[in-house]
């Protein structure tokens, strides 16, 4: 598949997941392993880079068993951001499927 | 590979191609997954296994980072302000060669006007001087010309122009609104941004059309609106001495200021006034051809 697409397949996912809650990096990664089989490479620089756009804000937690948290909050912006994107998305899924119904009636 | 080693490897190959700071974010969110990993009851192996080659990951991160940079709000501000830059030119454009030919047309109109009358004066003033029936109705009818003129002047013209440029700045609007959106849900910016530049435009506009009336006003107001005003009470004044009788010269009054009424800015005005001041002259022009058509007759006549 496109690296490109994948990318931004891959970011719509993080948003929703995040959006339904506060989580943790890795919680993410696990969370998208179980659907899919994903390099767990990419997911933090997806991370950070959602970050950056201002579309999460994070907080450490301090754990008692090993290192501290990093937890990933959505943002108001990125919520917005979230909504369109989902919406384009409902656009590309129903053209593709409209126009694979089309092949598969000819 | 150990997971030191691997840690170190990314560091590596990111050193001094991003800010320190980040390097050191990415580093703990790398010590953070191992120590997940490890949590899991993975081993260091397995981790950097599902992590990848250290080269493909720095890859992802400094790949990420650009397009970020591309594409962060800063730059997307960047482009909405060169391309409301480059629209405000294109407008300010169209405003001036407009409004320049708004100024020849009311200046040609003026001159024909003027020309008009001359003629007329010319033709008329020999045989009307005599008549002048100063009628007692007349004086009233003139003093309500200026008030009708400076009411055109200073609340109907105005009024018309602000819903004209609110009218064509709502156009504007609504095409760059779409032209926005179209191109920004591509780059897939937050609504925020589109709407923030949609108020900015809305402004913009807004400056425009208060920039466009002034120097429409202005134009206006310096070149001809007190030589209108001037017309109308001086125009009216010779009309009133043209009229052969009372009645007739009432008449002619009440048909200029149904005419007044009607909406259009200053050329069409003119026109008008050019129309209505032609009128009441082909009564005596027809009698001084006439005179002269017999006179030629004669001549005719005593030359046989």
């Amino acid at each position: 598949m496109n690296t490109q697409f994948r990318k931004g397949v891959l970011e719509m996912c993080v948003m929703s997941l995040i959006s339904n809650g506060d989580m943790y990096g890795y919680e993410v990664v696990q969370s998208l392993a179980i659907h899919t089989d994903i390099n767990e490479g990419t997911i933090y620089p997806i991370l950070r880079r959602l970050t950056k756009e201002g579309y999460f804000s994070t907080y450490l937690v301090e754990s008692n068993s090993g290192p501290a948290r990093k937890y990933y909050k959505m943002t108001p912006i990125g919520r917005i951001f979230l909504d369109e994107i989902y919406y384009e998305w409902q656009g590309v899924t129903d053209m593709v499927s409209k126009i694979l119904k089309g092949e598969e009636n000819d | 590979m150990t997971r030191f080693e691997y840690i170190k490897e990314v560091e590596k190959l990111l050193k001094n191609k991003v800010a320190d700071q980040e390097l050191y974010d990415i580093m703990r969110d790398y010590a953070e997954f191992f120590d997940e990993g490890k949590k899991q009851g993975k081993t260091e192996d397995e981790v950097i296994k599902s992590l990848g080659d250290p080269h493909k990951v720095a890859e992802d991160i400094l790949g990420d980072e650009k397009p970020s940079s591309n594409d962060t709000l800063s730059s997307i501000s960047e482009k909405v302000v060169n391309g409301t830059k480059k629209a405000t030119k294109t407008v300010m454009n169209v405003a001036e060669t407009t409004a320049n030919n708004i100024s020849d047309a009311t200046n040609k109109a003026t001159q024909k006007v003027k020309e008009k009358r001359e003629k007329k004066e010319k033709t008329t003033k020999p045989d009307k001087a005599p008549k002048v029936p100063k009628s007692s109705k007349s004086p009233e009818k003139t003093s309500f010309k200026p008030v009708l003129g400076t009411m055109l002047a200073f609340l109907i013209y105005p009024i018309l122009a602000v819903i004209f440029l609110t009218g064509v700045s709502i156009i504007v609007g609504t095409i760059a609104f779409y032209i926005v959106f179209s191109l920004f849900s591509f780059i897939a910016s937050s609504k925020l941004i589109v709407f923030a530049f949609l108020i900015m435009m809305s402004l913009i506009f807004f400056g425009i059309g208060v920039i466009l009336l002034s120097i429409v006003l202005l134009r206006e107001y310096n070149a001809s609106f007190f030589k209108k005003i001037k017309n109308i009470t001086q125009g009216s004044s010779k009309e009133n001495e043209q009229g052969p009788t009372p009645e007739e010269a009432n008449t002619a009054y009440a048909q200029p200021e149904n005419e007044e009424k009607s909406t259009d800015i200053s050329s069409e005005e003119i026109h008008k006034n050019a129309e209505e001041q032609t009128e009441p002259p082909s009564l005596p022009q027809a009698e001084i051809i006439d005179v002269e058509f017999i006179k030629v007759e004669k001549g005719d006549n005593n030359n046989a």
